[in-house]
C-alpha cells in the first residue's frame, strides 16, 4: 500500500513531466516550423527594470489596434501571438514609464524589454489608458497586488515599513489585534493563509510575535494576495495565498541600500557577478530593542534578551536566453531569553529553473526546503534542565508550465509534491540527574497536487478562467494511530454542556511510509468576467480549496510555540468553498481612480476547535482534545484607489461576518469567531508636497473583537471561578479599535554625479495615543483574590514616534 | 518604569520574576510577560503600562446552587459548603441555610448526615468570614469509608435534590518536606524554599491534589501555587511519569510566594482525586488565570453534581470529591 502509493505518485509526476516536456515541445516545434503557413507569429521575452535588470511581474503588454494583450508572469516572461505584420506594442507597468515599440513581426520574435522607473522629477509620458486597467480587463478578482513603492510611502510603526502590516490595510483583511501573529482573510483563521517566500511556504511570518514580519522590505520585489478566485496552481490553504517574491539582484551594477532605524537596521547589497548574466542579492536585518530598553528595565530583568535577525540571499544565473536558474534562501531567528532560552524562526531554500521551451511554452521547476522550528530551554546545569524543540520541515518539488496557446487561451498546468516531517516536540527534562523524555514522536505526511488552468477570452466582453486541482494527502507512519471513544457520562462522572476530551482507544503501530490515512479532493476553480464597457466589468468566481495541515492554536493570538499537525484518521482535512461577485470600475482623468465592490460567501468544513481546557503542547493524545467545527463567512468589500497624481492612496471598507458552529461549544449554536470584526475602514493617503517632501497618513477603524465575559462568580475551595450562566461563547465585544498614523519623508537634495541617495522618515504611530484593547479579561486581583475585576490589555497606548534614515548607493 | 513590573499590578508574572518555580503551564503567561516587556521597549520613555482597569457592565446572570464538597476519609471533621452564584463583580459568598446534606457509603450502606453549622473562615487577607457549613464530626475512629469505596452525595435544597458519586482513590507516597536555599536550578536566589519528596503509586491514572498549610493557614490563592495537581507524577496524562517521583516543578510548588522565614511552619498534604477532579481543577485554574495576549477562550468549569430531576431549570454547579490523604510537616529552623 505504502510503496505502491509512493510509486504511483512519483509515476504520475514524472509522467506529467516527460509527457509535457517532450510531447508539447514537439507539438510546438511542428507548429512553429518555418514551413508552416500559419499567418500568426509569436512575440515573447522578458520585461525587466532598465536600471537593475530585475524582471517585472504583471506588466501589461497591449496591441491596441488588435485589442489583444498579455501580462508578464511571475518571472517577467510574456508571450503574445499575433498576425504577421507591423504592430505597435505598448508595455506599461505602474510606477514605470510606459514604452511603445513598433515591431515588424514576420517571424517568431524573442524580445526582452526594459522599462525605466518614473523618477520624482521626471514627467511621465502618458501614452496609454491601459495602465492600471488590469483590474477591469482581466478575469482575476479578489486579488491585491502590493507595490513596494506604495508600501514604502505608508506610515509605519517606528518608521519600519512592513509587508504584512501593510496587507492588514487591504479590504477583506483584518487581524485579531495589534501585534498579533498573522492576519485573517475573509473570515479565515491565520493558518488558512499560505505565505510563500520565493515559493517556499513560511509557517510563521512574524518577528516579535507580530509587530514585524519576516520579510525584509529591501529584498522584496512584489507581493500578491489572493483572497479568492484562486488560480489552480495554488492550493493547500483555505483562505488566501500571499505570494512574496524576492528581488533577483541587480544585474547591471553594484548597489547597496539600507536603513538605520529606531528598532533595527537593515542592509542590502546587490551586484552582478557576471554582468547581465549572474547577479546576487544579500539582505540582512538585526534588531536592538533589548539593548535600547536595557536602561529602563529593573535589574532583575536587565539580562533579558529579545531581538531578531534575518538574512535573505539570492543568486540568479542566466545560463542562456532560454534558461535561468535561481537559488534563494532565507534564515531568520527571534531570540528571547531571561534566565532561559527561547528562540524560533524559519529557514527556507528555493532552487528554481526557468526554461523557455519555445515562444509559447515556458516552464518553471522548483525544489523547496522549508523549516520552522523553535527551541525552548531552561536550566544551566546538566543535572537540572529542560530542553524542548519543535519543527516542521517541508520538502517540495514542483513543475509548472505556462503555455500561451494563442491570444485567447493561456494554459497553466503542472504538479507539486511535498513531504512533511512534523516534529511536535522533542522534550527532555533532567531533574537532579534524573532524565525524563516527555517528547512526542515525529509525524509524516505526503501531499501532492496536479492542476491545469485555462484563461480563455471568449470575445471582447466575456472571458473565463477555469481550472481543476486534484490534491492528495497521505498520512503515514512510522507512528502510532488511535481511535477516539465517546465521552463517558453518568452519575459521578464529569458533566458539562461543553465538549469534553475523548479517550484514545484501539492503538496500532505503523511502519515508516505505511499509509495510515489517505485523503484526496477535487478542487474546481472558476472565474468569469463580463466587460460592461471600456471602464467597467462584472466578475464572478467560485473556488474550492482543501487544506491538509493545521495550526493547533487556541489562544487569542497565536504563539510561536503553536504546533502544526497533519490531517490524521481523527483530524479531517479542511474544505472551503467560496463564491464571490464583484463590480469593477475605473474612472477619472486617465482612469486615475480604480474602484471595486466585491461580495463573497464562504463555507468551511472541519475547522479545528478545542475542548475546554485542551492541552495542546506535548500532549500525546492531542487529537482527543480537538473538535471539528463548521464555519461560514460572508461580507462586502468596497475599495477605491487613486494611484496617479500628487495625492495617492485608497479607502477600503469591509462589512463582514465570520462564524462557526460545533456541538459542545455555545450550546451547539453558531457564534462569531474571535477575529470577527463586522466593520473595517482603512484610509491610506500619500501626498507629494514637493520634490523633497512626502507626507502620508493612515486611519484604521475596526469593530471590537468578540469576547466571552462571565456573568457570575462561584467560590469552590476558596477559589473564585468565573461562570457564564448562559454558557455562551463570545457573548460580548471589546471596545472598537481605531488609530491614526502619520509620516513625513524628507529626501536629500539630488546632486548629479553623486550616487548616494538618502532620505529621512519621521513617523508617529497611533497619533492620538488610543489604548486600543487587545483583549478584556477577568481575573481576581492579585492583592486580594476575593475581589474580581476586568482589565483592558493593550499593546500600544501612546503615540509612538520613529525616525529612520534610509540610504541607497 | 518599575511600577509596570510591580507584582501589585494585575498582569501575570513577567518572565524572570517567576523565581524558582518555573512551570511549563505558565508558559502562556511567560509570553505575556515578554510581551509586556516589548510593550515597554516600544513605549520606551513613556511610563505607560499595557493594562488598565476596564469598567464593564455585565449581565447579572441566573443564580445557581454551588455544591463545594471536597471531603476526605480521614478521622476528622468533614465540611461541605452550599452557596449560590453571585454577579461576577460582587465579592463575597452567599451561603444557603436550610439545606439537608447526606453522604452515603455504597459498601457498608452507612449514611452520614451533615448538619448545618457556623464556621469562621480566614481568607488570604486574614479576614474572617462567617460561613454556613454542613458538617459531620466523627465519633471515635469513625470515617466515611476506605480506599476503593464509592461514596454518594445527596443535597436537598429549595425543593430540588442534587446528587453525585465519587470513589475514594489511593493517595501518593509522601516521604518528607524539606526547606533549603534556592541555590540550584534555573532561577537562583537566597530565598528559603520548600520542597516535598514523594512518589506516584505504580499503575497509571492516579491523580492528586497537593495542598499546603503555611503557619496553620491553607495557601489557596498563592500566585504560583494556585491548585497544585498531578497526573501520575507529572503535569498531565501520557507524560511517562507513572510510579516515579513527582516532577520537580510539582515538588517545589509548595510554600508561599515570598519565601519562608525562620520559625515558619509548613505542612504538605497529598489528597487523592479522581481523574475527573483533575480535569475540573485544570479548567478552573485556567479560567482563573486566563487573560492577556495568549488567553484561551473562557469556558465554564464542568460539574459532577446532578439535579435528580434532569429537566429542572435549576442546574447545580460545583464539585464532589472524597480523598485519601497523606500529610508531612516541617518547621523552619
Amino acid at each position: 500500500m505504502n510503496l505502491y502509493h509512493l510509486r504511483l505518485l512519483a509515476l504520475l509526476f514524472w509522467g506529467c513531466w516527460i509527457g509535457a516536456s517532450i510531447g508539447f515541445a514537439q507539438d510546438l516545434k511542428n507548429d512553429n516550423s518555418p514551413s508552416n503557413v500559419n499567418e500568426k507569429v509569436t512575440l515573447s521575452g522578458y520585461v525587466k527594470d532598465a536600471k537593475s535588470g530585475e524582471s517585472l511581474t504583471g506588466v501589461n503588454i497591449v496591441i491596441r489596434a488588435l485589442e489583444t494583450g498579455a501580462v508578464s508572469n511571475n518571472y517577467g516572461f510574456f508571450s503574445l501571438t499575433v498576425p504577421k505584420g507591423k504592430h505597435v506594442v505598448s508595455f506599461s507597468y505602474i510606477g514605470y514609464q510606459a514604452q511603445l515599440l513598433t515591431l515588424e513581426l514576420n517571424q517568431n520574435t524573442q524580445r526582452n524589454v526594459e522599462l525605466t522607473e518614473e523618477g520624482v522629477e521626471l514627467e511621465s509620458i502618458e501614452i496609454t489608458d491601459e495602465m492600471g486597467d488590469r483590474n477591469v480587463k482581466s478575469t482575476e478578482m479578489s486579488v491585491n497586488r502590493l507595490d513596494m513603492r506604495t508600501i514604502q510611502k505608508m506610515p509605519a510603526l517606528l518608521g519600519e515599513i512592513d509587508i504584512i502590516r501593510s496587507i492588514q490595510l487591504l479590504p477583506g483583511v483584518s487581524t485579531v489585534g495589534e501585534g498579533a501573529t498573522g492576519f485573517n482573510v475573509r473570515g479565515g483563521t491565520i493558518d488558512q493563509n499560505l505565505i510563500l517566500m520565493d515559493e517556499a511556504p513560511v509557517y510563521n511570518s512574524s518577528h516579535l510575535f507580530g509587530f514585524f514580519s519576516i520579510f525584509n522590505p529591501d529584498a522584496v520585489k512584489d507581493a500578491q494576495l489572493y483572497k479568492g478566485a484562486m488560480p489552480a496552481q495554488y492550493g493547500g490553504r483555505l483562505s488566501s495565498i500571499l505570494d512574496v517574491r524576492l528581488k533577483e539582484g541587480n544585474a547591471k551594477k553594484f548597489t547597496a541600500a539600507g536603513g538605520i532605524g529606531t528598532i533595527f537596521s537593515r542592509l542590502t547589497l546587490e551586484a552582478p557577478i557576471v554582468k547581465d548574466k549572474v547577479s546576487f542579492i544579500v539582505a540582512g536585518r538585526r534588531s536592538y530593542i533589548d539593548i535600547l530598553s536595557k536602561p529602563f528595565l529593573p535589574e532583575s530583568l536587565a539580562s533579558t534578551q529579545f531581538n531578531f535577525f534575518d538574512l535573505s540571499a539570492k543568486v540568479n544565473w542566466k545560463i542562456n536566453p532560454r534558461n535561468t536558474v535561481f537559488l534563494s534562501g532565507y534564515f531568520g531567528r527571534d531570540i528571547f531569553g531571561a534566565g532561559f532560552k527561547f528562540n524560533w524562526g524559519n529557514g527556507t531554500g528555493t532552487l528554481r529553473w526557468n526554461r523557455i521551451w519555445n515562444d509559447k511554452l515556458f516552464s518553471n521547476t522548483t525544489a523547496i526546503y522549508s523549516n520552522y522550528q523553535y527551541v525552548l530551554g531552561f536550566g544551566q546545569t546538566n543535572n537540572d534542565r529542560f530542553d524542548w524543540t519543535s519543527r516542521i520541515i517541508t520538502y517540495s518539488l514542483s513543475h509548472q508550465f505556462n503555455y500561451y496557446l494563442n491570444p485567447k487561451n493561456t494554459i497553466i498546468f503542472g504538479f507539486i509534491g511535498t513531504l512533511y516531517d512534523f516534529e511536535p516536540g522533542n522534550a527532555v527534562g533532567i531533574s537532579m540527574g534524573e532524565r525524563r523524555d516527555v517528547g512526542l514522536p515525529s509525524k509524516w505526511a505526503m501531499e501532492g497536487g496536479v492542476y491545469a488552468d485555462n484563461e480563455q477570452k471568449l470575445n471582447r466582453r466575456w472571458a473565463i478562467r477555469y481550472g481543476l486541482r486534484w490534491s492528495v494527502f497521505n498520512y503515514t507512519g512510522a507512528g502510532e494511530a488511535y481511535d477516539l471513544s465517546d465521552p463517558i457520562t453518568g452519575l459521578g462522572s464529569i458533566t458539562s454542556d461543553n465538549a469534553l476530551p475523548r479517550r484514545p482507544i484501539n492503538f496500532r503501530q505503523y511502519n515508516q511510509w505505511e499509509s495510515i490515512k489517505l485523503y484526496n479532493n477535487f478542487e474546481p476553480r472558476l472565474s468569469v468576467k463580463y466587460e460592461v464597457d471600456e471602464f467597467s466589468s462584472i466578475k464572478s468566481s467560485y473556488n474550492r480549496t482543501a487544506q491538509y495541515i493545521h495550526l493547533v492554536s487556541n489562544t487569542t493570538a497565536a504563539t510561536p510555540l503553536d504546533v502544526w499537525t497533519p490531517s490524521t484518521n481523527n483530524i479531517l482535512p479542511q474544505i472551503g468553498d467560496q463564491v464571490a461577485i464583484g463590480y469593477f470600475r475605473n474612472f477619472g482623468k486617465d482612469n486615475m481612480f480604480e474602484s471595486s465592490v466585491e461580495v463573497y460567501y464562504r463555507w468551511m468544513q472541519n475547522q479545528l476547535d478545542y475542548v475546554d481546557g485542551a492541552n495542546l503542547l506535548l500532549n500525546p493524545y492531542l487529537e482527543a482534545d480537538l473538535l471539528s467545527a463548521q464555519g461560514r463567512a460572508y461580507g462586502a468589500e468596497f475599495y477605491i484607489k487613486k494611484s496617479k497624481g500628487d495625492l495617492t492612496g485608497w479607502i477600503s471598507y469591509t462589512l463582514a461576518r465570520t462564524e462557526r458552529q460545533v456541538a459542545g461549544i455555545n450550546r451547539g449554536e453558531w457564534f462569531p469567531n474571535r477575529f470577527d470584526r463586522p466593520h473595517n475602514l482603512y484610509v491610506v493617503a500619500m501626498y507629494t508636497l514637493n520634490k523633497r517632501v512626502e507626507l502620508s497618513a493612515n486611519f484604521v477603524y475596526a469593530s471590537g473583537t468578540p469576547a466571552t465575559f462571565p456573568t457570575n462568580r462561584m467560590m469552590v475551595q476558596g477559589l473564585v471561578i468565573p461562570h457564564n450562566s448562559e454558557n455562551r461563547r463570545n457573548n460580548y465585544r471589546i471596545p472598537d479599535y481605531h488609530r491614526f498614523d502619520f509620516s513625513l519623508t524628507l529626501f536629500g537634495k539630488k546632486k548629479p554625479n553623486r550616487r548616494w541617495e538618502g532620505h529621512w522618515v519621521f513617523s508617529v504611530y497611533n497619533v492620538y495615543g488610543r489604548k486600543n484593547p487587545f483583549s478584556v479579561y477577568f481575573q481576581p486581583q492579585i492583592e486580594d483574590p476575593q475581589v474580581t475585576q476586568a482589565t483592558r490589555f493593550f499593546l500600544i497606548g501612546i503615540p509612538v514616534p520613529g525616525v529612520t534614515y534610509n540610504f541607497k548607493f | 518604569m518599575n511600577h509596570i513590573l510591580n507584582p501589585t499590578s494585575n498582569h501575570p508574572t513577567p518572565a524572570g520574576a517567576i523565581g524558582g518555580k518555573t512551570l511549563l503551564r505558565q508558559l502562556p503567561q511567560m509570553f505575556h510577560g515578554l510581551f509586556v516587556l516589548m510593550c515597554i521597549a516600544i513605549g520606551l520613555l513613556a511610563a505607560v503600562g499595557c493594562e488598565q482597569k476596564e469598567n464593564v457592565e455585565l449581565d447579572p446572570g441566573k443564580a445557581q446552587v454551588i455544591v463545594d464538597a471536597f471531603i476526605s476519609n480521614e478521622v476528622d471533621t468533614q465540611q461541605i459548603y452550599i452557596s449560590i452564584t453571585r454577579p461576577y463583580f460582587d465579592a463575597g459568598v452567599s451561603d444557603v441555610q436550610g439545606a439537608r446534606v447526606w453522604v452515603g457509603n455504597s459498601r457498608n450502606l452507612r449514611i452520614f448526615e451533615f448538619t448545618e453549622a457556623r464556621d469562621t473562615m480566614i481568607d488570604d487577607k486574614d479576614r474572617a468570614t462567617e460561613r454556613i457549613v454542613y458538617r459531620w464530626v466523627p465519633v471515635g475512629k469513625d470515617s466515611l469509608g476506605a480506599i476503593g469505596d464509592t461514596i454518594g452525595l445527596r443535597v436537598e435544597y429549595n425543593g430540588q435534590t442534587y446528587q453525585s458519586l465519587a470513589r475514594i482513590n489511593r493517595t501518593a507516597i509522601l516521604d518528607s518536606v524539606i526547606v533549603k536555599k534556592d541555590d540550584e536550578g534555573v532561577f537562583q536566589s537566597d530565598e528559603l524554599e520548600a520542597e516535598f519528596f514523594g512518589r506516584d503509586q505504580e499503575g497509571t491514572d492516579d491523580t492528586y491534589w497537593i495542598r499546603t498549610w503555611y503557619n496553620g493557614k491553607r495557601l489557596i490563592n498563592s500566585r504560583f501555587n494556585l491548585v497544585n495537581i498531578a497526573y501520575d507524577g507529572g503535569f498531565n496524562a501520557g507524560a511517562n511519569t507513572d510510579g516515579l517521583d513527582f516532577i520537580r516543578p510539582i515538588r517545589q510548588n509548595v510554600g508561599p510566594d515570598e519565601g519562608l522565614e525562620t520559625g515558619d511552619t509548613l505542612a504538605v498534604e497529598i489528597h487523592s482525586i479522581s481523574p475527573e477532579t483533575f480535569t475540573f481543577f485544570s479548567i478552573a485554574r485556567l479560567q482563573i488565570q486566563n487573560g492577556g495576549l495568549f488567553a484561551t477562550p473562557p469556558a465554564n468549569v464542568p460539574t459532577n453534581i446532578f439535579n435528580e430531576n434532569a429537566s429542572s431549570p435549576e442546574r447545580p454547579v460545583g464539585w464532589f470529591n472524597v480523598a485519601a490523604v497523606v500529610r508531612r510537616g516541617v518547621r523552619v529552623k
